[in-house]
């Protein structure tokens, strides 16, 4: 059994604690950036797991957060310039009507992964995992529009991850292949708090359903090199519904990533990345491409290997 | 009466059971340390060898597989000195095992038993992959790792004092025939080649046997060797007569090109001895060395 506390990146899904310098690519994943942040689910908290002696390592964790987040268990953030709009529009924070109960935890997770023993050359792991936020609330549309409303409710999400990895040895990572996936599904039950436009719909079901997935694959085709392609995509199912019937839904945004990545020493790390995306803005389709070159270097100490 | 006497042959059996539990459960980071634990340690330890002998042990990563190992271990029974830094340190820490924790009895480190080359460098990584704490190679020492034994028996009576003077008398025999071994060695090393070899992981055994040590093919520890720094040794080397050293999971392009250029030998070899050797596969694996030296490999 073991405890940990302070401010830290939860261990829930396969890439959440991975820091970005230790990312295979330069950014992070559709699926993470849209449903738990550019920087994965880290937060103020309390974690505690347990990794039983059992014949293949198969580890259990329980997470309790303060839920200072931007996508689970987000709190409305009514800034200087919202206040001003709203008293152009003849409204106070208070005609908000979200509560202002700030007190943690409100964010809870739970999580297990196993691990077969498959030798030295081959490494599997499996994972899956929940979470709970409490309370979440979001504020949609503009005062000066006349459509301003605002909702309040809790959030769930859950996901599954798997990572294989083939380490055979090769000089300086050739010939090593590494194959992860994950799929996460968000849901926000919510209900209209206040509606500018249309104060009788207050107290009306608004429930969010979004998930999405990434698949990446990274092989060293020789020492030192690494090539990497990665398809991520975020809204296979992209919907708000009421009462049971669908309201809205939204299309999907995808994206195709190659990336190659030259380690000259175990201290340095110069990547090239080229993504080519479909992304979708207000209903619209946009394609994107993207160029990355990227150098990282790492001071002080020698790291640690993460698996 | 037949269901008590099946009984009581269940009871029987996991008292067996239970005996057999009482072994110390040790893990060895390379197969080196793992052939001493072997030798020393024999049937009173069920042992894992985390890393087998094809592999970097400066590369790896805190496998899953690693963890649970470590999960239940009464030992570990590193290298040391660094070495290992990458991955063993976090894969302790992940396994939530306090007994072998640096600094408690189920940790052991080879290099800390014995007097260690290249101590006190600057930590610098203009300077590469250096280890201030001093080389950890030291299993390519005979006469180190037989020291190793002796404190690693003394670890084990420690841990497990029922069979202490098994581990001591196990220790003894093995010091004494790597005694044997290495005066053999010395007689047939009396004139060696001088050596380059791709990274600094020789040293020991080069210097027990006065083996003159002329440079190594990576500019600094851990980086790759360069055109530039190979033609300087070239240059530099022009004229001798020496051999080429490099271990399997070295790439091979350099260590041949610079023997091509000179028209030395090179020599290819494990520096882990097989998986399951104990102390006789361990010093097999150093007649292999002992053998590239002299010529004979």
């Amino acid at each position: 059994m073991k405890v940990k506390a302070g401010k830290f990146l939860s261990d829930v899904g396969y890439m959440n604690n991975q820091h970005p310098h230790s990312w295979d690519f330069t950014d992070q994943n559709l699926a993470y950036l849209n449903l738990l942040g550019d920087h994965g689910l880290r937060d103020t908290g309390v974690q505690i797991t347990w990794l039983p002696d059992w014949g293949h390592y198969t580890l259990f964790g329980l997470e309790a957060f303060q839920g200072e987040q931007e996508k689970l268990g987000a709190l409305a953030d009514v800034g200087d310039g919202l206040e001003a709009e709203l008293a152009d529009a003849g409204l106070s924070v208070d005609d908000l009507a979200l509560g202002d109960e700030q007190d943690g935890p409100r964010l809870y997770t739970a999580f297990v992964k196993f691990a077969p023993d498959l030798g030295y050359d081959h490494a599997l792991q499996l994972g899956a995992w929940g979470g709970w936020a409490d309370q979440h609330q979001e504020i949609h549309g503009d005062p000066e529009d006349g459509n301003l409303h605002t909702l309040e409710g809790d959030a769930w999400m859950w996901g599954v991850d798997a990572v294989y990895k083939y380490a055979g040895g090769g000089a300086y990572g050739k010939g090593d292949f590494k194959l992860q996936g994950e799929y996460i599904w968000q849901r926000k039950d919510l209900d209209l708090q206040f509606h500018q436009a249309n104060p009788a719909l207050v107290g009306a079901e608004r429930q969010f359903t979004e998930d999405g997935l990434y698949l990446q694959g990274l092989y060293g085709f020789a020492p030192r090199w690494q090539a990497g392609l990665r398809y991520d995509v975020v809204g296979l199912t992209n919907k708000l519904e009421s009462g049971g019937s669908t309201l809205r839904e939204w299309n999907d945004s995808d994206r195709w990533t190659a990336a190659l990545t030259w380690t000259p020493t175990e201290y340095s790390r110069l990547r090239l990345q080229y993504a080519m995306a479909d992304i979708t803005i207000d209903g619209e389709s946009n394609a994107f491409d993207y160029v990355y070159l990227q150098y990282i270097m790492s001071l002080g100490s020698h790291g640690a290997h993460k698996f | 009466m037949k269901t008590i006497s099946s009984l009581l042959v269940a009871a029987f059996t996991m008292l067996l059971a239970s005996s057999a539990w009482a072994a110390l459960d040790i893990a060895a980071t390379s197969s080196s340390t793992g052939a001493l634990v072997r030798e020393i340690a024999g049937e009173h330890a069920n042992l894992t060898v985390l890393a087998p002998p094809d592999r970097d042990l400066h590369h790896l990563q805190a496998r899953p597989s690693m963890i649970r190992a470590l999960r239940g271990a009464d030992l570990v029974v590193a290298l040391g000195a660094d070495l290992e830094v990458g991955w063993l340190p976090l894969a302790i820490s992940q396994a939530a095992n306090p007994k072998i924790l640096p600094g408690n009895p189920g940790y052991f480190e080879a290099a800390a038993q014995v007097s260690l080359l290249d101590i006190g460098g600057p930590a610098d990584r203009a300077l590469g992959d250096v280890h201030p704490t001093g080389n950890p190679h030291v299993n390519m020492d005979p006469v180190r790792m037989a020291e190793v034994a002796t404190a690693l028996a003394e670890r084990l009576a420690r841990l497990d004092g029922e069979h202490a003077a098994d581990y001591r008398a196990r220790a003894q025999t093995f010091g004494r025939r790597v005694d044997e071994r290495v005066a053999t060695w010395h007689r047939r090393l009396a004139n060696p080649p001088g050596v380059v070899s791709f990274h600094k992981d020789v040293i020991y055994l080069l210097e027990r046997f006065d083996v003159p040590y002329w440079g190594t093919l990576e500019p600094v520890p851990g980086v790759p060797p360069t055109a530039s720094h190979i033609r300087t040794l070239i240059n530099e080397l022009q004229g001798r007569s020496g051999l080429v050293l490099s271990t399997t999971y070295q790439p091979d392009q350099a260590p041949a090109s610079i023997a091509n250029a000179l028209g030395w030998r090179q020599v290819r070899l494990p520096l882990e001895p097989p998986l399951d050797a104990d102390g006789d596969g361990y010093l097999q694996h150093m007649q292999r060395w002992v053998d590239a030296l002299a010529g004979g490999g």
